[in-house]
């Protein structure tokens, strides 16, 4: 239908067309077509905009009982998406409302009301303190959590399936189950071992995830471990080990306050309570936040740095004290909203990202073939119901 | 190039590499050409398609064709926005929002109407799911409940006073059929209270009894939480409870087995229905009077309470759950009057009165030794 290929001079004629009529934008890479090229990640678009969006949604939602959400759920992410712009070409999502409303009401119906007619069920034939039932409400703790990871999965390729550039769609092959028992068996063992598993933990189930993804005919691949995580969550368990610890010492030196005097002054509280605690617990909080946020920039440049999409490697140029201004803004934003604006602290945060990312190697766009498509709902309730979002 | 020309990128959706091309709005719709001015695609504007709302100020859009298959089109140009939305109205966000918004409205109707046609038809799926319960699983429920109370509000025992209160119940279930009998407990509580259990337990508070001027005034109570037992209102309660444990138990994985929350703590503090009140009301009317007692006494206890403040709603009073003493007082004086006859005699009504003073008065035995008397020295 349209003509494969260009001569060079009626090629560049077009691009400088472009440029003189775009000339804010970035220009275009001038490669000659059919060759190789590096590709280019922008962002178009201001996350502000979407303020007066999320206020009018917002009575939407509440004139139609709520219903509207998932419509307004699937515009938000269409906006966004678009403001992604790989190639100066904007990402798509093709995800409904519908989609959204008929799986969460599926996940309802045969999920969620069948486990709530156990848990009724048992309770009214045995009663509330049979050991059965109490057996069986420590058994359904496990099975949810189980059903949350497999959830999260699912809502990963929902999302993906649903993304597509230039008309060519992401996707997450299976895996699900072996997902959720993962991260199951890996949570418990992480609480064994005082948290220390986490990062392993993390980087293992991202692992998983990503070597399960695609973009047409491409898989993805996942190239990194978990060592350089270890610093900053090593700074963090000091830090919060630290102010947990002063915080027991200052309990206990409360209750045997109390014990001799149930009723204290303030004056005698004061004195009774170990002032070195109170000052480690002063002084630990914000280093566990900044250990948290040099964790999450290091994490985030892990996650990028360590995925390979066919012959592309990425990198992200995130900084701790970027998050942590990011962190803490998008927190503002949300509180003094009261949760409104989600959506904007969503675009900023998926800015910050693409704003810093950087694609390496040479991508031959033309051996870049559509793939498999994933039509199917399975995720989109759990999306719904968790609210996930993939970045 | 022309003023209604853009540039444009094509993508037929089979590989990830897009061709330059150039967009001219015509007539009826997009041309699309390549750079030789040869026109290889056409899409009216009525068959576009965003990837994305647009708005009028965009200056971009990336349109898809559902009759064209996988293949896209990315317009960019100052304007492309505006001529969108002029030529393709269905394409921008007022237009995708008003339909979805209509279709939402439809549905909230719909469920409007419902949830109305339940309300005014009193549907109350709770007391649905009650008249499924077993006789014996709602009797087991009411005898666990009761036993819950002992450390808060021990059952009486003293005999003579069971006996009399019992001679009220029988009085009241021999004057119609009702089906299997009801079971009659009074505890010891400092709070003038009575209500009904599942599996037709009715539990009368002792204070209840105490401040009641004649046995026709607990006559009246007790056919009042009778009303409650035949229409399974503490099973309908019961089974609300249950499913609002049942499912924080599901969000968070809890065992239910928490003292806080036991189940007569939960009966006790959730509430009928204003209208479940006044249908047990209508319930005592027809009792009473089926087993020949006065109904006047019952209003008086109403609006001697009401005059001491207990219509106050926070109060754990009886009355503090139920219409309006007034309302409720008028509806019993208004029944025309009939011949009623004495329910106990005075012996009986103090016992009744004295049903759990008796185990007050009478001292432990340890403590009757140590009173006894005083021990003389031996000579």
């Amino acid at each position: 239908m349209i003509a494969a290929s260009l001569d060079s001079s009626e090629y560049t004629a077009i691009e400088d067309t472009m440029a003189s009529l775009t000339a804010e934008r970035d220009t275009p890479p001038a490669s000659p077509p059919g060759s190789p090229s590096p590709l280019h990640i922008s962002w178009d678009g201001n996350p502000w905009s979407l303020t007066g969006l999320c206020f009018l949604n917002m009575l939407l939602i509440i004139i139609t009982l709520g219903i509207y959400w998932f419509w307004a759920r699937t515009e938000y992410r269409r906006l966004m998406w678009q403001m992604v712009r790989v190639e100066h070409e904007p990402l798509e999502y093709s995800g409904t409302g519908t989609e959204l409303l008929i799986g969460y009401l599926r996940l309802f119906a045969f999920v969620l009301l069948p486990l709530l007619a156990v848990v009724f069920g048992s309770q009214l034939a045995l009663g509330p303190r049979h050991p059965l039932v109490a057996a069986g409400g420590f058994f359904l703790y496990f099975i949810l959590l189980f059903l949350y990871f497999v959830g999260v999965f699912r809502a990963h390729r929902y999302i993906l399936s649903r993304t597509r550039w230039r008309g060519i769609a992401f996707g997450l092959d299976k895996g699900a189950v072996g997902y959720g028992g993962a991260s199951l068996w890996t949570s418990l063992l992480t609480g064994l071992t005082a948290g220390w598993l986490w990062p392993w933990r993390t980087v293992m189930l991202r692992r998983k995830l990503t070597s399960a993804m695609f973009f047409g005919s491409v898989p993805f691949k996942f190239l990194g471990s978990s060592g350089s995580l270890y610093l900053p969550f090593a700074f963090i368990w000091v830090s919060t080990a630290l102010a947990f610890s002063a915080i027991f010492a200052i309990q206990f030196a409360l209750l045997r306050l109390t014990q001799i005097n149930p009723k204290p002054s303030a004056s005698l509280i004061l004195q009774s309570v170990p002032h070195t605690a109170v000052w480690l617990v002063l002084a630990a909080v914000p280093f566990a936040i900044i250990g948290l946020s040099w964790y999450e920039a290091r994490k985030l440049n892990l996650f990028a740095h360590a995925t390979k999409i066919g012959p592309l490697g990425s990198d992200l140029a995130a900084t701790g004290g970027t998050v942590l201004w990011l962190t803490v803004s998008n927190w503002l934003i949300m509180g003094f909203s009261l949760g409104i604006l989600r959506p904007v602290a969503q675009a900023r945060r998926l800015r910050y990202l693409v704003t810093r990312l950087s694609f390496s190697g040479v991508a031959n766009l033309d051996t870049v073939l559509r793939g498999q498509e994933q039509a199917g709902l399975q995720g989109a309730g759990l999306e719904a119901a968790f609210s996930i979002e993939i970045f | 190039m022309s003023a209604l020309s853009f540039e444009g990128r094509w993508n037929d959706g089979e590989r990830a590499k897009s061709t330059p091309v150039i967009v001219a709005f015509e007539a009826e719709g997009l041309a699309v050409k390549d750079a030789d001015s040869v026109q290889a695609a056409f899409w009216a504007f009525e068959d576009l398609s965003p990837a994305a709302p647009i708005r009028s100020t965009s200056a971009d859009a990336l349109l898809r064709n559902p009759k064209a298959s996988r293949a896209t089109l990315f317009v960019q140009g100052p304007g492309v926005g505006a001529l969108l939305a002029e030529r393709a109205p269905q394409t921008t966000t007022s237009a995708s929002r008003f339909k979805i918004l209509r279709r939402s409205l439809v549905f909230t109707l719909a469920v409007g109407i419902l949830a109305g046609v339940l309300l005014f038809g009193h549907f109350s799926a709770s007391k649905a799911v009650a008249n499924w319960i077993p006789q014996s699983t709602a009797d087991e429920i009411g005898a666990r409940s009761i036993g819950m109370f002992g450390p808060i509000a021990p059952e009486c025992e003293n005999q003579q006073g069971n006996i009399a209160l019992q001679r009220i119940l029988d009085r009241l279930q021999t004057g119609g059929d009702y089906g299997r009998p009801f079971k009659l407990h009074v505890a010891r509580a400092s709070v003038p209270n009575a209500f009904a259990l599942p599996g037709r337990h009715i539990v009368l508070l002792s204070t209840l009894v105490k401040q009641a001027r004649s046995a026709e005034e607990v006559a009246g109570v007790i056919a009042h939480e009778m009303g409650h037992g035949l229409e399974k209102d503490p099973e309908a309660l019961f089974v609300r409870s249950v499913s609002m444990q049942a499912l924080v138990q599901l969000l968070t994985g809890e065992s239910g087995n928490q003292t806080a929350l036991t189940f007569g703590a939960i009966l006790l503090q959730l509430r009928y229905s204003r209208d479940a009140e006044r249908l047990a009301d209508a319930h005592a009317i027809e009792i009473l009077k089926a087993a020949r007692i006065d109904a006047k006494p019952t209003a008086e206890f109403f609006l001697r309470n009401a005059s001491g403040g207990a219509d106050d709603e926070s109060s754990m009073s009886y009355l503090s759950t139920h219409p309006s003493s007034l309302e409720r007082a008028k509806l019993f004086t208004s029944q025309p009057d009939y011949p009623g006859e004495s329910v106990l005699s005075e012996k009986e009504w103090a016992d009744a009165q004295a049903i759990c003073e008796a185990v007050e008065a009478k001292p432990p035995k340890a403590e009757q030794k140590k009173v006894g008397k005083p021990k003389t020295r031996k000579a």
